[in-house]
């Protein structure tokens, strides 16, 4: 059984540096600023729900979970899922994701120019 | 060290890790990023690698993480939790050999267990959650750094205690 070290070694201010490396490029490839968003992206399970205009108000209701289009910005109202942490995330009105990983829906929130057809189901308006 | 010894420690650190994965839950990170946890449970598998071994220390998560989805009914909580234990098992067996101490082990250990939870839920439902990647990166190395620091302390004390 090896003996364990009671002090840091090399090794340990090398692994520190690979992992703050790993965060900073991934913080420069992946973060974009802050932009208006134009269209909501429903998924479920994998597949795409549908597409929804962000700027008209609407109810969808998904089989676990409901999201609200609202006043240009999208939450989760609803969801059937234990920790009911996606609810708990507030308005998005801007790029952005909320998710509910139990149920397994994805809302995403894109500043894409436009989109060809949107797609809805038990949409309330 | 007779073998009844071994498996009644063995339920310990068993217990020990549903109790923090439980209490971790307690504490809601979320404003960082949704469901993220500290990953204490890390702790104890440091804690094993350096002293019953690395088949211990999977043994014990994998059973930490099927039961707790047992107790806490989450089936793709399981899932995330496999692989990000797993994950987190193979990278911090593949360093403890190496000129690091538990600290670096930790560390380590803390991001591999979010990137491998972050795979796996990013297979399941959308790849767009890589963009949750940086936060979970930093919030992987700070909670790695804090249960290496642990168990770099707890381990010269516990080390006399259990002996193989």
């Amino acid at each position: 059984m090896k003996k364990p070290d009671r002090y840091p070694r090399a090794g340990d201010f090398v692994v520190l540096a690979a992992a703050l490396a790993l965060f900073a490029l991934s913080a420069l490839l992946l973060w974009r600023p802050a932009t208006p968003g134009d269209t909501v992206t429903i998924s479920a399970s994998g597949a795409v729900w549908g597409v929804y205009p962000l700027g008209t108000d609407r109810v969808v209701e998904l089989p676990g979970n409901t999201v609200v289009i609202e006043d240009g910005a999208v939450y989760m109202r609803d969801a059937d899922c234990p920790d009911g942490i996606c609810v708990a995330q507030g308005r998005l009105n801007g790029a952005g994701l909320i998710v509910c990983l139990p149920n397994r829906v994805v809302v995403r929130v894109d500043a894409s120019g436009g989109y060809d057809a949107v797609v809805g189901r038990k949409v309330t308006p | 060290m007779n073998r009844t010894r071994h498996v009644a420690a063995l339920a310990a650190f068993l217990i020990l890790g549903l109790a923090l994965s439980y209490a971790e839950r307690l504490l809601p990170l979320d404003f960082i990023a949704p469901g993220i946890r500290l990953g204490l449970a890390n702790l104890l598998t440091i804690v094993l690698l350096y002293t019953y071994g690395a088949a211990d220390a999977l043994l014990v998560q994998v059973m930490r993480v099927l039961l707790s989805g047992l107790l806490f009914g989450n089936l793709f909580g399981v899932v995330y939790g496999l692989t990000g234990s797993l994950l987190a098992w193979g990278v911090m067996w593949a360093l403890h050999r190496a000129p690091v101490s538990p600290i670096g082990v930790g560390i380590a250990g803390g991001v591999a267990h979010n990137i491998g939870q972050l795979a796996a839920a990013m297979l399941l439902t959308t790849p767009h959650l890589l963009a949750y990647l940086p936060v979970l990166l930093l919030a992987g190395t700070a909670a790695g750094l804090v249960t290496g620091l642990t168990a770099a302390l707890l381990l010269p004390r516990l080390h006399i205690i259990l002996r193989k």
